[in-house]
């Protein structure tokens, strides 16, 4: 017994002064990443190509070599039709990490409104290849409704417990499981300050959630769905919030409220809500899953499209406030 | 399994019971309980030996024990001892045709550890099937250093075979399984889950435990529902004798418990909560963890042989909370419990046998509240209602039947937000039918086997393939006195699953699900084999070797981006090793040292690869010495070699959507971004870590204090937890860490 007490003692400040040296790194994994978004909102469509890099120590912010390059050809094919994009270089408005103009590609007048598939390929140097595929929908109408009655009139003052509802369909043969819709609903409102009047958006949440103050709830990205309900209490506290701490209403001139509705490809959702997804702040993950749609490396390719609609506010419902109307 | 192929199990059981009623007519049994004389507690794996036989038996968890194949009309002595008691002979004779009832009650010694017990002394029932199986009673961990204080998952650690990833989770993994492959029960109700303040201690109490029995694989037939393991927690029933309280109080908690008789039985209250979070602190590197909870255990019971003669019956509810509340409506709160209840009615029939009907309710409940955070809620619940029925039937010839059957109850829902924001519920309910039964041969005094075979006649979710056989068998041939081999071979399911993330190091909860219908339930299969040597009084050494595979593992599906994707996808598993434990006892001195060689591996997707717990080699060294007149002193060492880890392959600029509505600009949003390398390939440094214990009992008149100072880490090894991926940044698991627990007990 002794001698194993012995070896124990022996053996235990050896592994106690053993060299606990980790490496973090692997061998460099090299990656091309590809982003695109097609939009239907501009006749300007963009690509970034760009590759992985490695970093002294693990801050990848030190990193001065810019990763964008634009030697490379970039293919998008869309109702059999193909589009060569240019490469061409932008100037940087953040130049903290790179200092030159960032390079990348771009295909003018190209706005893809019907609903169709879109591929996208680039074909680098070296003979590697990466590519994608999505859909381009087609714009959706907008109707509001109030306590289910057709409107384009914006008002609830006189409601009670009223509902304003927003609904949207799209066109021809889509397939809706397919696209994602993310509205936003402004009211565009000026301020007159000094006799300059400055031009706001008040965002209208879906809810607000009374904690000790209220704090309000955005739409995001809405699925199984085409409409999003808006109770006529999120509206008023939406419309009080504009003059918050002001006592002088009447310089504030409700000029009307802007819808905007986004639909995206799956893709697009797909990669900005896994963007937007991390985890609590009690878990702790030793791997992490990336989204990517690039078939032979990384990235995004994705679409949407972009429909917006004004609505005329009731003179009567921003009178109440305080407000004045144009 | 196709019916026709249970016919020669049919048969084999018609076969056992009829040459077991047949044989040894002319035999005696005596059966009884043995108990603490100062509170009537229950004495768990006691000794009882028949002097002039040479041989004899143990206690079970319950303290109840039959002795049989006795001659009859011979009078015995039978000689009752137990670890810090003083030992008890009585002479009993046995009838013939009768069963000889013996209660006995043994007086606590005054000073505990001088009757310590002796390896060699301590009987062993030579044929017992008990591979795998660790049979644990609170003494037996008190005395060891207990960290923040005492806690029972914690020191199953210690255990071969059982692994953990560092400090900061009381979250065990038995033989490369992961930890929603472990049964927890507290006497036969499931605790889903066991775990206070993110899995750093345990929810179950010590001061309410009487005694653990764990299953490290290959459990018997009575058993289901894991893949991996079954920790049965058996509480206490309180004192019979008189009313009594223990206070306690720690850097992390404060607890009481007070019991005392009833007319006919005896109650027990139990209470912990805890009330300051420094100490919490310490295990997440100084950042706070507003944590808050507490549990409940209350239990009465009732025997009135009157009512109704060798009946006892059992009420106990247990309840556990756990809230994290930042009190701030831009960070996510969460809160998750347990509840329990359950009625056990417990008979001893005038023939050898007893029975037992219970009917228990369980509840788990656990809930993130995004508030106005980014998280995503989930909110999970599982209620269960089970009856079940088990009897155990002792031949003369010692042989053993037992069965039974269990309806189980379940409605589980999980509502989760998915990479889109989109809400689903998992949750389904179903009720699962299952029975089972068990043979013992214990006729032969070489030789034990236990053979058993559980049926679930119904799945979970419904529909599928309902019925699924279980087969188990156990094997134990005594070549000496001194060495056994020991062998047991079992096909184990699981119906019941978590959505865990096993990439998670620290989790919240574990959501529970039933295995949906496009899944298979999942399934393990066991072989173990080992040896146990006794080669003198005072030293022992056990060794196992186990091979398991589990195929239908349901895993969370990693890349679930697109609705058609699942949300679990199947794996299959594979882990076998080998496991060593000595332990060296010599009054005043007791020595355990355990070493595990151990390999894991997942699959999934045809990615193989060794999941984060899977540790080579494990080394676990505890001493405890005596140094009289109320001192203890003990020492554990924990060595274990580098868990695996992901390492960084590069990084690159990933396009940021900030905000979807107002996305407008794909050339100025670019974030780096971390690329992974190939999963789990390279190894964390070795953990290892020294606590040392110091315990004065201190006894005035009925008063009883205990004051232990405890060291965790005390040579301040920086034991890596992981590097954070973003800055590098080392953040390692607990630094040298003092604590005080002072319990006074009246």
């Amino acid at each position: 017994m002794r001698k194993i007490f012995l070896i124990a003692f022996a053996v235990i400040p050896l592994i106690i002064s053993c060299d606990d040296q980790v490496n973090p790194k692997s061998d460099f994994k090299s990656e091309y990443v590809l982003n695109c978004v097609i939009r239907s909102d501009t006749s300007h469509q963009f690509a970034t190509l760009s590759h992985s890099f490695d970093v002294e120590g693990y801050d990848p912010y030190t990193n001065r070599e810019d990763p964008f390059i634009n030697n490379a050809s970039i293919v998008i094919t869309y109702k059999n039709t193909e589009y060569i994009m240019r490469d061409t270089t932008v100037a940087r408005t953040d130049t903290s990490r790179y200092k030159g103009a960032l390079k990348c590609f771009y295909l003018p007048n190209f706005q893809p409104k019907e609903y169709s598939k879109i591929k996208l390929d680039a074909y680098l140097l070296g003979g590697k290849t990466l590519h994608s595929e999505s859909y381009v929908f087609e714009q959706s109408s907008i109707y509001m409704s109030v306590n289910g009655l057709p409107s384009r009139k914006f008002t609830s003052r006189n409601l009670i417990a009223g509902i304003i509802s927003f609904s949207w369909g799209t066109l021809g043969n889509q397939d809706l499981n397919e696209a994602f819709f993310a509205p936003e609903i402004a009211i565009v409102y000026t301020k007159e300050v000094n006799n300059v009047k400055t031009k706001h958006l008040k965002k209208i949440p879906r809810t607000y959630v009374s904690q000790s103050n209220y704090l309000p709830i955005y739409p995001g990205i809405i699925v199984g769905s085409s409409s999003l309900n808006i109770d006529s209490t999120t509206i008023n506290r939406a419309m009080m919030e504009i003059s918050s701490g002001d006592t002088d209403k009447s310089s504030y001139t409700i000029e009307n409220v802007v819808i905007r509705l986004l639909i995206l490809d799956e893709n697009l959702a797909a990669y900005y809500s896994a963007q937007q997804t991390f985890l609590n702040e009690f878990s702790l993950r030793s791997y992490q899953p990336d989204f990517t749609n690039i078939v032979g490396g990384l990235g995004l390719f994705g679409t949407y499209n972009f429909k917006s609609l004004v609505m005329e506010i009731d003179p009567d419902f921003a009178k109440s406030f305080g407000y004045s109307t144009p | 399994m196709k019916n026709k192929s249970l016919y020669p199990l049919v048969l084999f059981f018609i076969f056992i019971t009829l040459q077991s009623a047949f044989y040894s007519q002319d035999r005696g049994i005596v059966r009884g309980f043995v108990a603490d004389s100062s509170n009537g507690e229950a004495l768990p794996y006691a000794n009882v030996f028949v002097k002039e036989l040479n041989r004899g038996t143990s206690t079970d968890f319950r303290g109840y024990f039959v002795l049989a194949s006795l001659p009859e009309n011979n009078t015995f002595t039978i000689v009752f001892s137990y670890v810090g008691y003083e030992t008890k002979s009585v002479v009993v004779n046995v009838p013939r045709f009768k069963v000889k009832d013996v209660n006995i009650k043994l007086a606590p010694s005054s000073f505990e550890l001088q009757t310590i017990e002796l390896i060699g002394e301590k009987y062993r029932e030579e044929n017992a099937t008990d591979l795998s199986l660790q049979k644990i009673t609170i003494r037996d961990l008190e005395n060891l250093p207990k960290g923040v204080e005492l806690d029972i998952f914690r020191s199953l650690q210690s255990l071969p075979g059982v692994q953990t990833t560092g400090d900061l989770s009381s979250r065990y993994y038995v033989r490369g399984s992961n930890s929603n492959q472990n049964l927890v029960l507290l006497d036969n109700v499931t605790i889903y889950n066991p775990y206070h303040a993110l899995g750093i201690f345990s929810a179950i109490d010590p001061d309410m435990v009487n005694s653990l029995e764990f299953y490290k694989g290959g459990y018997p037939a009575d058993y289901h529902g894991r893949l991996s393991s079954v920790l049965r927690v058996v509480t206490r029933d309180g004192n019979a004798n008189n009313f009594s309280g223990k206070a306690s109080i720690s850097f992390l908690t404060a607890k009481a418990t007070v019991e005392g008789p009833i007319p006919h039985g005896s109650f027990i209250i139990s209470g912990r909560k805890n009330y300051s979070d420094e100490i919490l602190k310490k295990f997440r590197n100084n950042n706070s963890l507003p944590a808050d909870f507490y549990d409940l255990f209350f239990k009465v019971n009732y025997s009135n042989d009157d009512f109704m003669k060798d009946a006892k019956f059992t009420f106990s509810t247990f309840a556990s909370s756990d809230e994290i509340m930042n009190n701030n409506p831009i960070r996510e709160d969460f809160k998750w419990g347990n509840k329990s209840l359950s009625f056990n009615y417990f008979q001893i029939s005038d023939s050898p046998l007893y029975y037992q009907v219970e009917i228990s309710a369980a509840q788990f409940k656990g809930e993130v509240i995004p508030n106005l955070s980014n998280s995503k809620s989930v909110y999970n619940e599982v209620q269960d209602l089970t009856m079940r029925m088990d009897f155990n039937y002792v031949y003369d010839n010692k042989n053993e039947l037992s069965g039974g059957f269990k309806i189980f109850e379940l409605k589980s829902k999980l509502l989760l937000s998915n990479y889109r924001g989109q809400q689903n519920d998992l949750g389904s309910k179903g009720t699962n039918i299952s029975a089972y039964v068990r043979y013992e041969f214990m006729q032969f005094q070489n030789f034990g086997a236990d053979v058993g075979l559980h049926i679930e006649l119904t799945r979970l979710a419904g529909g599928g393939s309902a019925t699924n056989f279980e087969p188990r068998a156990s094997f134990t041939y005594r070549f000496i006195p001194e060495l056994a081999f020991k062998a047991s071979w079992g096909i184990l399911g699981q119906d019941l699953i978590t959505v865990s993330d096993e990439n998670e190091i620290v989790t919240i909860f574990e959501p529970w699900i039933i295995t949906p219908l496009y899944l298979q339930p999942s399934s393990s299969i066991h072989y173990i084999a080992g040896l146990e040597y006794n080669p003198s009084r005072f030293f022992s050494i056990n060794t196992e070797a186990y091979y398991k595979q589990m195929k239908d593992l349901a895993l969370v599906n990693e890349e679930k981006f697109f609705s058609g994707d699942k949300d679990l996808i199947p794996g299959k598993g594979e882990a076998y090793g080998l496991e060593f434990q000595s332990r060296y006892v010599n009054y005043p001195i007791d020595v355990t040292a355990a070493y595990t060689l151990s390999w894991s591996f997942k699959e999934v997707n045809g990615e193989k690869y060794s999941p984060r717990y899977d540790s080579r080699h494990t080394v676990n060294l505890s001493t405890e010495y005596d140094l009289g007149e109320g001192w203890i002193v003990s020492a554990a060492w924990t060595y274990s070699s580098g868990l695996p880890f992901t390492q960084i392959a590069g990084y690159y600029e990933k396009l940021n959507i900030d905000d979807v509505t107002t996305y407008s600009n794909l050339l100025e949003s670019y974030k780096p971004f971390t690329i992974l390398g190939d999963r789990n390939v390279e190894r964390l440094p070795d953990y290892h870590r020294l606590d040392l214990s110091l315990t004065k009992k201190i006894k005035i008149g009925k008063l009883k204090t205990s004051i232990d100072v405890n060291v965790m880490n005390v040579y301040n090894r920086k034991n890596l937890f992981y590097i954070n991926r973003t800055t590098g940044e080392r953040v390692n698991m607990l630094p040298i860490l003092p604590s005080v627990n002072l319990k006074i007990e009246l």
